[in-house]
């Protein structure tokens, strides 16, 4: 396991080093001067020169790379050509509204979709299977802003049950803060839980009709028992897998989100960012995210291997 | 010894139940099960008395597994029982509520599964599989449990169950599974254990051991057994009534002794005479009984004076291996497994060659090198005197075209979506042999080799039966004309009659079309009757080699001797 993880974190390093290249470069390739964008419409060649010079961008790209590696080593992201805010404290203040967001998403998607999955398995051909093949077709198809707009319309402006827009620190004013974000996860997470219902629903049908289930069945075990040690316990290593995949969509789903429900997360600040062409700060928040990629697929590795014994112990027989 | 709660809760199902008017443990009374409209089984009848023994024996579809299925209450799908009763000790199961049956299921009548690869959980500790028998049977209490799954464990044969029982089942082999089976079986004490083809998926001499060590324990606690198989040999060997089923009845009911010897159906008497024995029949046809001089080495060369029974290319080995050796690797670095450990041996033309070997003996890695799937470590192999492996790419296509493979799973060894002649011409596309008509009309003169109809071309596998698509895969095999085939348990699939029919055309094929044979199978008995020669295989070596009435009647070594007796059925069918 130590190995394992070992491996993984040296791949995730990798992943990282070529993600900062890649970030750097496309970056620098987009249309537009920041030097000119921040001198302002007016300003002199001589003073763009001199502000180019102040960001270090008339040096040489493999230089400019050297020192931009080097400072997010030391955990200096830089300022923002925008703000004049160092960038690490941007992104301090932001993402924690972002992490909330997805997490809470996650809890709503598995919640709703191994609840619904398994329904469907249980109740194979009645009204209830119908219903969350029904829900699971939507939430595939109806894209979340559009949910989302309706969500407010109805439930906020209409009904009056949740805010429109804002954010309370979920860490000072819990009931508050949960029930701002209420809303936005409910919505974020429908795309994701349609996804687990019908991952969920699929696989349990597979592994309710396998031999052990079977055998288990005729061993005289409870049904409870059977569903969720036989046949949950199977279906969530496939299903491990499909969410990891799926959890990449969060991210970008988490960006619009953000924008409907005025959030103040990393998704806004990448928006403004690169509308004023803010390169620290894109750098910055396009790292972070990557950081979030890595992470994830780590710990779907490590949760894969906890439910699927066969890779933990290495698969060959005794 | 149960603890008190298992014991209350087992005198207060005897006490609601009796023990039935006459004694039975179990009683089936004309019991007829469909599914949907489909009637598949009519007028079954069987009874057990305790410590009774009772083999139910058929092919498959015959009705064996619907029956057991029914008495235990687990009918699949659109399946029910639609007249008849079936009685556990006096009480009526037909009909009965849900859960009455889940509370006899594991504790009255339990049930041993087949197949040990796919009937434990992946996902569970082996000894939380028992565990998890012995809370459905009522028991809470953690050390008491803990203490008894190392218990069933140790009397299910399985050594150092303390250390194993936290292992999971992909840790275990195929009989230390079926022995965990077993345990689970047990860990409800029930009256009445069925063994559902128990061993049909282990070795021969693992198969002996574990029927032994059940028939042992059944005997030991008194229960009744009833053995669900498809070989004659295993329920005349274990049990003392015979059942034979056919298309949803009873069809024969009798002692061994009568079922095998004095059959009165029609059809139990085909089965008899299908099923493989030890016994190899002087041939007729090719003069030469055997193979090779008398009493031949264990290298097995074969002289090249033997008459070749309709052989066009003259005499020699069409296959020669020198040396051979492969080592695989284990994951992670822990330790190599040798699979082939230097072995030599060479296979005459226009015969029959059967590699014999348990799993891990590494006779389908050899067939892997023979095919060119595999390349060996060193060694080398000549297929007609030309050298495998050394050749240049153009040579190694020719090569492949020499050799070509009979797969076991007919099932899975034809593209579902593919047509029968598109199938069956596929080596010629890949050959380049002929054209469009040509190959068609090759396909239809293959068809007919293999005795299909000609209309069976526009067919996709999925409208074929198991011994159809065998079929389909041979006439494949031969249709780049190969000089030899190389049948991977090309029979092991396939139920008795139709094993029998498969291995009657290859005998006939090799007859008129002189092709050669490498047939690698763990059932000495299979190839009795087809190979020449026999390659007995053991860990990555070759133990004996030999004419195959030599090997069979005056075999020369302890290993090929064991399997012999560990083959079924030999009191009543080796007479």
């Amino acid at each position: 396991m130590i190995r394992f993880l070992l491996v993984r974190l040296a791949e995730a390093a990798t992943t990282l080093l070529i993600a900062a290249v890649l970030i750097f470069l496309g970056v620098r390739a987009l249309p537009g001067d920041p030097a000119l964008a921040m001198a302002g419409e007016e300003a002199s060649p001589e003073q763009v020169a001199a502000v180019r010079a102040e960001l270090g961008l008339d040096e040489p790209l493999i230089v400019q790379f050297g020192r931009f590696v080097q400072s997010v080593a030391t955990g200096d992201l830089g300022t923002s050509t925008r703000t004049g805010q160092p960038v690490t404290q941007m992104i301090a203040t932001t993402l924690p509204v972002t992490l909330w967001l997805s997490g809470l998403a996650i809890v709503v998607a598995v919640v709703i979709g191994l609840a619904l999955g398994v329904l469907a398995e249980r109740r194979r051909g009645r009204p209830a299977e119908l219903g969350a093949n029904l829900f699971a077709l939507i939430g595939l198809s109806v894209p979340n802003f559009w949910l989302g707009l309706l969500a407010i319309l109805v439930l906020a402006v209409g009904l009056g049950w949740f805010p429109a827009s804002g954010y309370v620190d979920i860490l000072e004013h819990p009931l508050a803060g949960l029930h701002h974000l209420a809303l936005p996860a409910v919505i974020l997470g429908t795309g994701l839980a349609a996804v687990i219902t019908r991952q969920t629903r699929a696989s349990m049908i597979e592994t309710m009709a396998t031999d052990y289930v079977r055998t288990a069945r005729a061993t005289g075990i409870g049904k409870a028992r059977i569903l969720l040690r036989y046949g949950l316990r199977n279906s969530l290593i496939v299903l491990v897998t499909i969410v990891g995949l799926q959890l990449g969509g969060l991210i970008s789903g988490a960006v619009v989100t953000e924008r409907i429900f005025a959030l103040p997360g990393l998704g806004r600040l990448t928006l403004d960012a690169v509308f004023s062409r803010d390169y620290p700060v894109i750098q910055a928040v396009v790292l972070v995210i990557t950081l979030g990629y890595v992470l994830i697929n780590i710990l779907v590795d490590v949760l894969y291997s906890v439910i699927n014994p066969q890779i933990r112990t290495g698969g060959a027989a005794s | 010894m149960p603890d008190a709660t298992t014991a209350d809760a087992r005198t207060s199902a005897s006490a609601t139940t009796g023990p039935g008017d006459d004694g039975l443990v179990l009683s089936v009374q004309d019991l007829a099960v469909a599914y949907g409209g489909t009637t598949v089984l009519e007028d079954v009848r069987l009874t057990l008395a305790p410590g009774e023994k009772l083999a139910l024996v058929g092919e498959s579809g015959s009705g064996k597994s619907t029956t057991i299925a029914a008495i235990l209450g687990l009918l699949p799908g659109a399946g029910r029982i639609i007249g008849g009763s079936i009685r556990y000790r006096g009480q009526e199961l037909v009909g009965a509520p849900e859960a009455v049956r889940e509370g006899l299921r594991g504790q009255g009548i339990a049930l041993v599964p087949q197949d040990p690869m796919s009937n434990l959980n992946p996902t569970l500790r082996v000894g939380d599989h028992v565990a998890d028998a012995l809370r459905a049977s009522g028991r809470r209490d953690r050390d008491g449990i803990a203490r008894d799954v190392v218990r069933l464990m140790t009397e299910a044969g399985i050594p150092d169950a303390e250390r194993r029982r936290r292992q999971f089942p992909h840790e275990f082999s195929g009989g230390m599974r079926q022995r965990v089976l077993i345990a689970i079986a047990l860990a409800g004490a029930p009256d009445v254990i069925i063994a559902d083809e128990p061993t049909s998926a282990l070795d021969v001499s693992v198969q002996k051991q574990i029927l032994d060590h059940l028939e042992h324990l059944v005997a030991q606690r008194g229960m009744s057994l009833l053995l669900v198989t498809h070989d004659l040999g295993v329920a005349a060997d274990r049990t003392d009534t015979i059942l034979v089923m056919h298309r949803g009845r009873v069809v024969e009911r009798g002692t061994p002794a009568t079922v095998l010897r004095t059959p009165a159906e029609d059809y139990t008497r085909r089965l008899v005479a299908a099923s493989p024995t030890l016994e190899v029949t002087p041939r007729e046809e090719s003069g030469a009984a055997t193979v090779g001089p008398a009493g031949s080495s264990a290298d097995g060369a074969a002289d090249g004076s033997q008459p070749q029974a309709g052989s066009s290319a003259g005499g020699g080995d069409v296959l020669r291996v020198q040396d051979l050796r492969k080592t695989y690797r284990l994951r992670g670095g822990r330790g190599e497994v040798r699979a082939l450990d230097g072995i030599s041996l060479s296979a005459p033309r226009g015969r029959t060659t059967a590699i014999i070997g348990e799993s891990g003996s590494g006779k389908s890695t050899l067939a892997k090198i023979v095919l060119g799937l595999e390349t060996a470590d060193s060694g080398t192999v000549h297929l007609d005197g030309q050298a495998v492996g050394a050749a240049s790419r153009a040579e190694r296509r020719l090569l492949r075209r020499f050799a070509q493979p009979v797969f076991q799973d007919p099932y899975s060894s034809l593209d579902p979506t593919w047509t029968i002649e598109r199938i069956i011409a596929e080596p010629l596309a890949v050959f380049g042999i002929g054209s469009r008509a040509e190959r068609r009309d090759r396909v239809a003169e293959l068809l007919d080799q293999v005795a299909m109809p000609r209309s069976a071309a526009a067919r996709l596998p999925g409208e074929l039966s198991g011994g159809q698509r065998q079929r389909v895969a041979i006439a494949r095999a031969l249709s780049s004309s190969p000089q030899l085939l190389v049948c991977d348990e090309a029979v092991s699939a396939l139920d008795v009659l139709v094993q029998d029919q498969i291995l009657e055309l290859l005998g006939d094929l090799q007859h008129r079309l002189g092709v050669s044979c490498l047939f690698i199978t763990h059932d000495l008995a299979v190839v009795a009757n087809l190979a020449d020669q026999v390659v007995v295989m053991h860990r990555g070596g070759i133990v004996e080699a030999g004419p195959t009435d030599r090997v069979i009647s005056d075999p020369a070594h302890d290993y090929t001797r064991g399997l012999l007796e560990a083959a079924p059925g030999r009191e009543f069918m080796h007479v």
